[in-house]
């Protein structure tokens, strides 16, 4: 044992990892360096002139409308990550307590928004949002309303709503790889010891799932940070985020160096919040014990 | 038998708990039936059968884990039903040990009392009590995930202890040791809780655990006592074959009953006609087993004084220190016994039956 390094390693298996390894590594880094390649490229009369060139990142920097794009995407990212957080929790909780037979019927209904297509759910959206929508004709009907509202659709309320709405299951997702690590022993311990279910949440429940909490608010951040189609279709003027200036350099405008510069900076933002925010859960003493060994 | 049953000495000490008709059904499926059982004060009580027995969802109901199906459990004369587990003067051991992952050793040992607000001054005094009284004083800052499955399970004891339960209920709490271990905390479970004068309820299928630790063993099987009583007496004076079977090393050998009186019986079986002590309401003329330990086997020239002599044939003879475990077939019945030197195999030889010591019971 002692020969073979820890239990059950031997080198054909890290072998095997390889060749999946390597296409993600080759995937992700190839199109970032071209990526950076593009970024210092000029266009001259709508032709793209390889060169090296700091327009565009020059632009990033100075002109506040790139900050304020970069901003707004983060912050879609945070507040989603926040929402997904808040309502998956109990959502996590409730699903994690079903028998076997509910907890498969939960997932399936929990996933199946993502069997649908990106489109069809938005289009979808705004059939319920939209100022004719089922919500509009359903308050008017009741009377509460005399007036459509329109901050339904088109507005930062919509856009938040359906990236909390489509992101929802990665949280929920995560917490329950968490939840269902947490022995059962350890939560009639916590009662048998004298807390009360709500102390038993506080103190053992909540602290052992925040690594599940961490992992689906990453993938949730992540998500809605990067997501294109939400914004645009949903939010109105509210929904030029950096990822849809970036579609558009790419696109109509044809600057391929600013578009590139744009999204090199955003990713590079995406992961310095995931940094510091890694960083900050990993000082909690829970997430300290498991890092340490110290949780089974 | 009824004088069997309370321990010795302890006829004084009031009853902590009680069940009465205790039952749990899951579904259809009858885990526990019909429980009447009194715990004395102060008393080391183990509930002893194989497993899916019922012992443990006993253990559980007490503990306030499962909800009672049938029947109700008292604590110092209150009922326990209604009350949930946090509010119950009883703590657990867990087979798993429980302890909580993300705190250290002293966090887990003081959860019971930061949880009740007790003043700090007075939570780190007895944290430190509690984890001398188990030999982990120096391992406070550890996390459990740093700790032996030997040094978990002491941290488990101190973490169910500090709260000074009237009752401690221990779930196969030494299943998970090695052999060496298990014994050298037979020894430190036993002295701690003469020391503490805590009861205990100890759940295991183990029956060498449950001799070397018990007041009082519980015998039980699908769901039901079997026998209760003093170690000794389930040992010599097993209540049914069951019993005999479980605890294990007695030849049983089945036969009718032709005559009861005084406490004795005569069993006509496959080693003729024997006359032996027998369980209090055996009646004649019914199928009973004849129930013979080691001790009440003897070989060779020992057999010469015996009430009843039979020849045999030493099938094996394993020589173990000083004396010999001698197997002899008897006439199509297999008897093992000691011999104080090794004996032929092969060889015909005299058996002794020491009658007094055998035990005549229903089958």
């Amino acid at each position: 044992m002692a020969e073979n390094g820890p239990i059950g390693w031997r080198p054909s298996r890290a072998l095997l990892a390889l060749p999946p390894g390597l296409f993600v590594l080759v995937g992700a880094l190839v199109p970032m360096a071209i990526l950076v390649v593009f970024s210092l490229f000029r266009v001259e009369d709508l032709t793209l002139v390889p060169a090296i060139s700091f327009d565009s990142w020059s632009k990033i920097f100075v002109d506040p409308l790139y900050r304020h794009l970069v901003g707004i995407s983060l912050t879609y990212g945070l507040i989603t990550a926040a929402l997904a957080g808040l309502f998956g929790y109990p959502l996590a909780i409730g699903i994690w307590r079903m028998s076997n037979t509910w907890k498969g019927v939960a997932l399936i209904v929990l996933l199946t928004p993502l069997y649908t297509g990106d489109l069809m759910r938005l289009y979808a959206w705004r059939l319920v949002l939209g100022t004719e929508g089922l919500v509009n004709a359903f308050l008017l009907w009741i009377g509460i309303i005399h007036a459509p509202l329109k901050i339904l659709l088109f507005s930062p309320f919509a856009v938040h709503l359906v990236l909390f709405y489509d992101t929802l299951p990665f949280m929920v997702l995560g917490l329950l790889v968490s939840l269902e690590r947490i022995d059962r022993d350890l939560i009639e311990a916590s009662r048998d010891l004298g807390a009360s279910p709500l102390d038993t949440f506080t103190r053992v429940i909540l602290p052992l799932s925040i690594p599940g909490l961490a992992a689906g608010g990453f993938a949730v951040f992540a998500l809605a940070a990067g997501d294109l189609l939400t914004p645009q279709l949903m939010g109105g003027t509210s929904g030029v985020t950096a990822m849809a200036m970036i579609d558009n350099l790419f696109g109509t405008a044809f600057d391929w160096p600013m578009a590139s510069a744009l999204a090199v900076a955003l990713l590079v933002s995406l992961l310095a919040c995931l940094v510091i925010l890694g960083l900050a859960v990993s000082r909690l003493p829970p997430v300290q014990a498991v890092l340490r060994g110290g949780a089974r | 038998m009824l004088e069997d049953v309370a321990p010795t000495g302890q006829e004084t000490r009031p009853v902590l708990l009680r069940t009465r008709g205790l039952g749990k059904s899951f579904g259809t499926s009858v885990a526990v039936k019909a429980v009447d059982l009194e715990v004395t004060e102060g008393t080391f009580v183990t509930l002893l059968g194989p497993s899916g027995c019922g012992k443990t969802t006993i253990l559980r109901m007490v503990a306030g884990f499962e909800t009672i199906s049938r029947g109700s459990i008292e604590l110092d004369g209150r009922d326990l039903g209604a009350l949930p587990p946090e509010r119950r003067p009883v703590n657990t051991v867990f087979q798993s040990y429980a302890l909580f992952p993300h705190m250290t050793v002293h966090d887990n040992v003081a959860f019971s009392l930061s949880i009740r607000r007790q003043p700090k001054s007075d939570i780190e005094r007895r944290v430190r009590q509690a984890l001398e009284a188990v030999e982990m004083g120096g391992f406070a800052k550890r996390y459990p995930g740093e700790l032996s499955g030997g040094q978990q399970q002491r941290v488990a004891i101190a973490r169910a202890i500090i709260s000074e339960p009237r009752l401690l209920l221990l779930d196969e709490p030494l299943s998970a040791l090695d052999r060496k271990m298990r014994e050298h905390m037979q020894v430190e479970l036993k002295d701690l809780q003469r020391r503490l004068g805590i009861t205990f309820i100890y759940v295991t299928h183990d029956q060498e655990e449950a001799f070397a630790l018990s007041d009082l063993i519980v015998v039980m099987s699908n769901g039901e006592i079997v026998q209760q009583g003093r170690p000794d007496v389930i040992y010599s004076r097993p209540a049914n074959g069951f019993v005999a079977d479980f605890i294990g090393g007695a030849a049983i050998i089945h036969g009718t009953v032709t005559t009861v009186a005084e406490g004795r019986a005569t069993l006509d079986g496959p080693l003729g006609a024997i006359e032996a002590p027998c369980a209090a309401d055996l009646k004649p003329a019914v199928a009973a087993i004849l129930t013979l330990r080691l001790d009440s086997v003897v070989i060779g020239e020992e057999a010469a004084s015996a009430a009843e002599r039979r020849k045999g044939v030493v099938r094996h003879c394993i020589y173990q220190g000083g004396r010999s475990l001698v197997e002899i077939d008897v006439g199509g019945v297999t008897l093992r016994g000691w011999s104080d030197r090794p004996v032929p195999v092969g060889g015909e030889t005299t058996v002794g039956i020491l009658t007094e010591r055998a035990w005549i019971t229903h089958g």
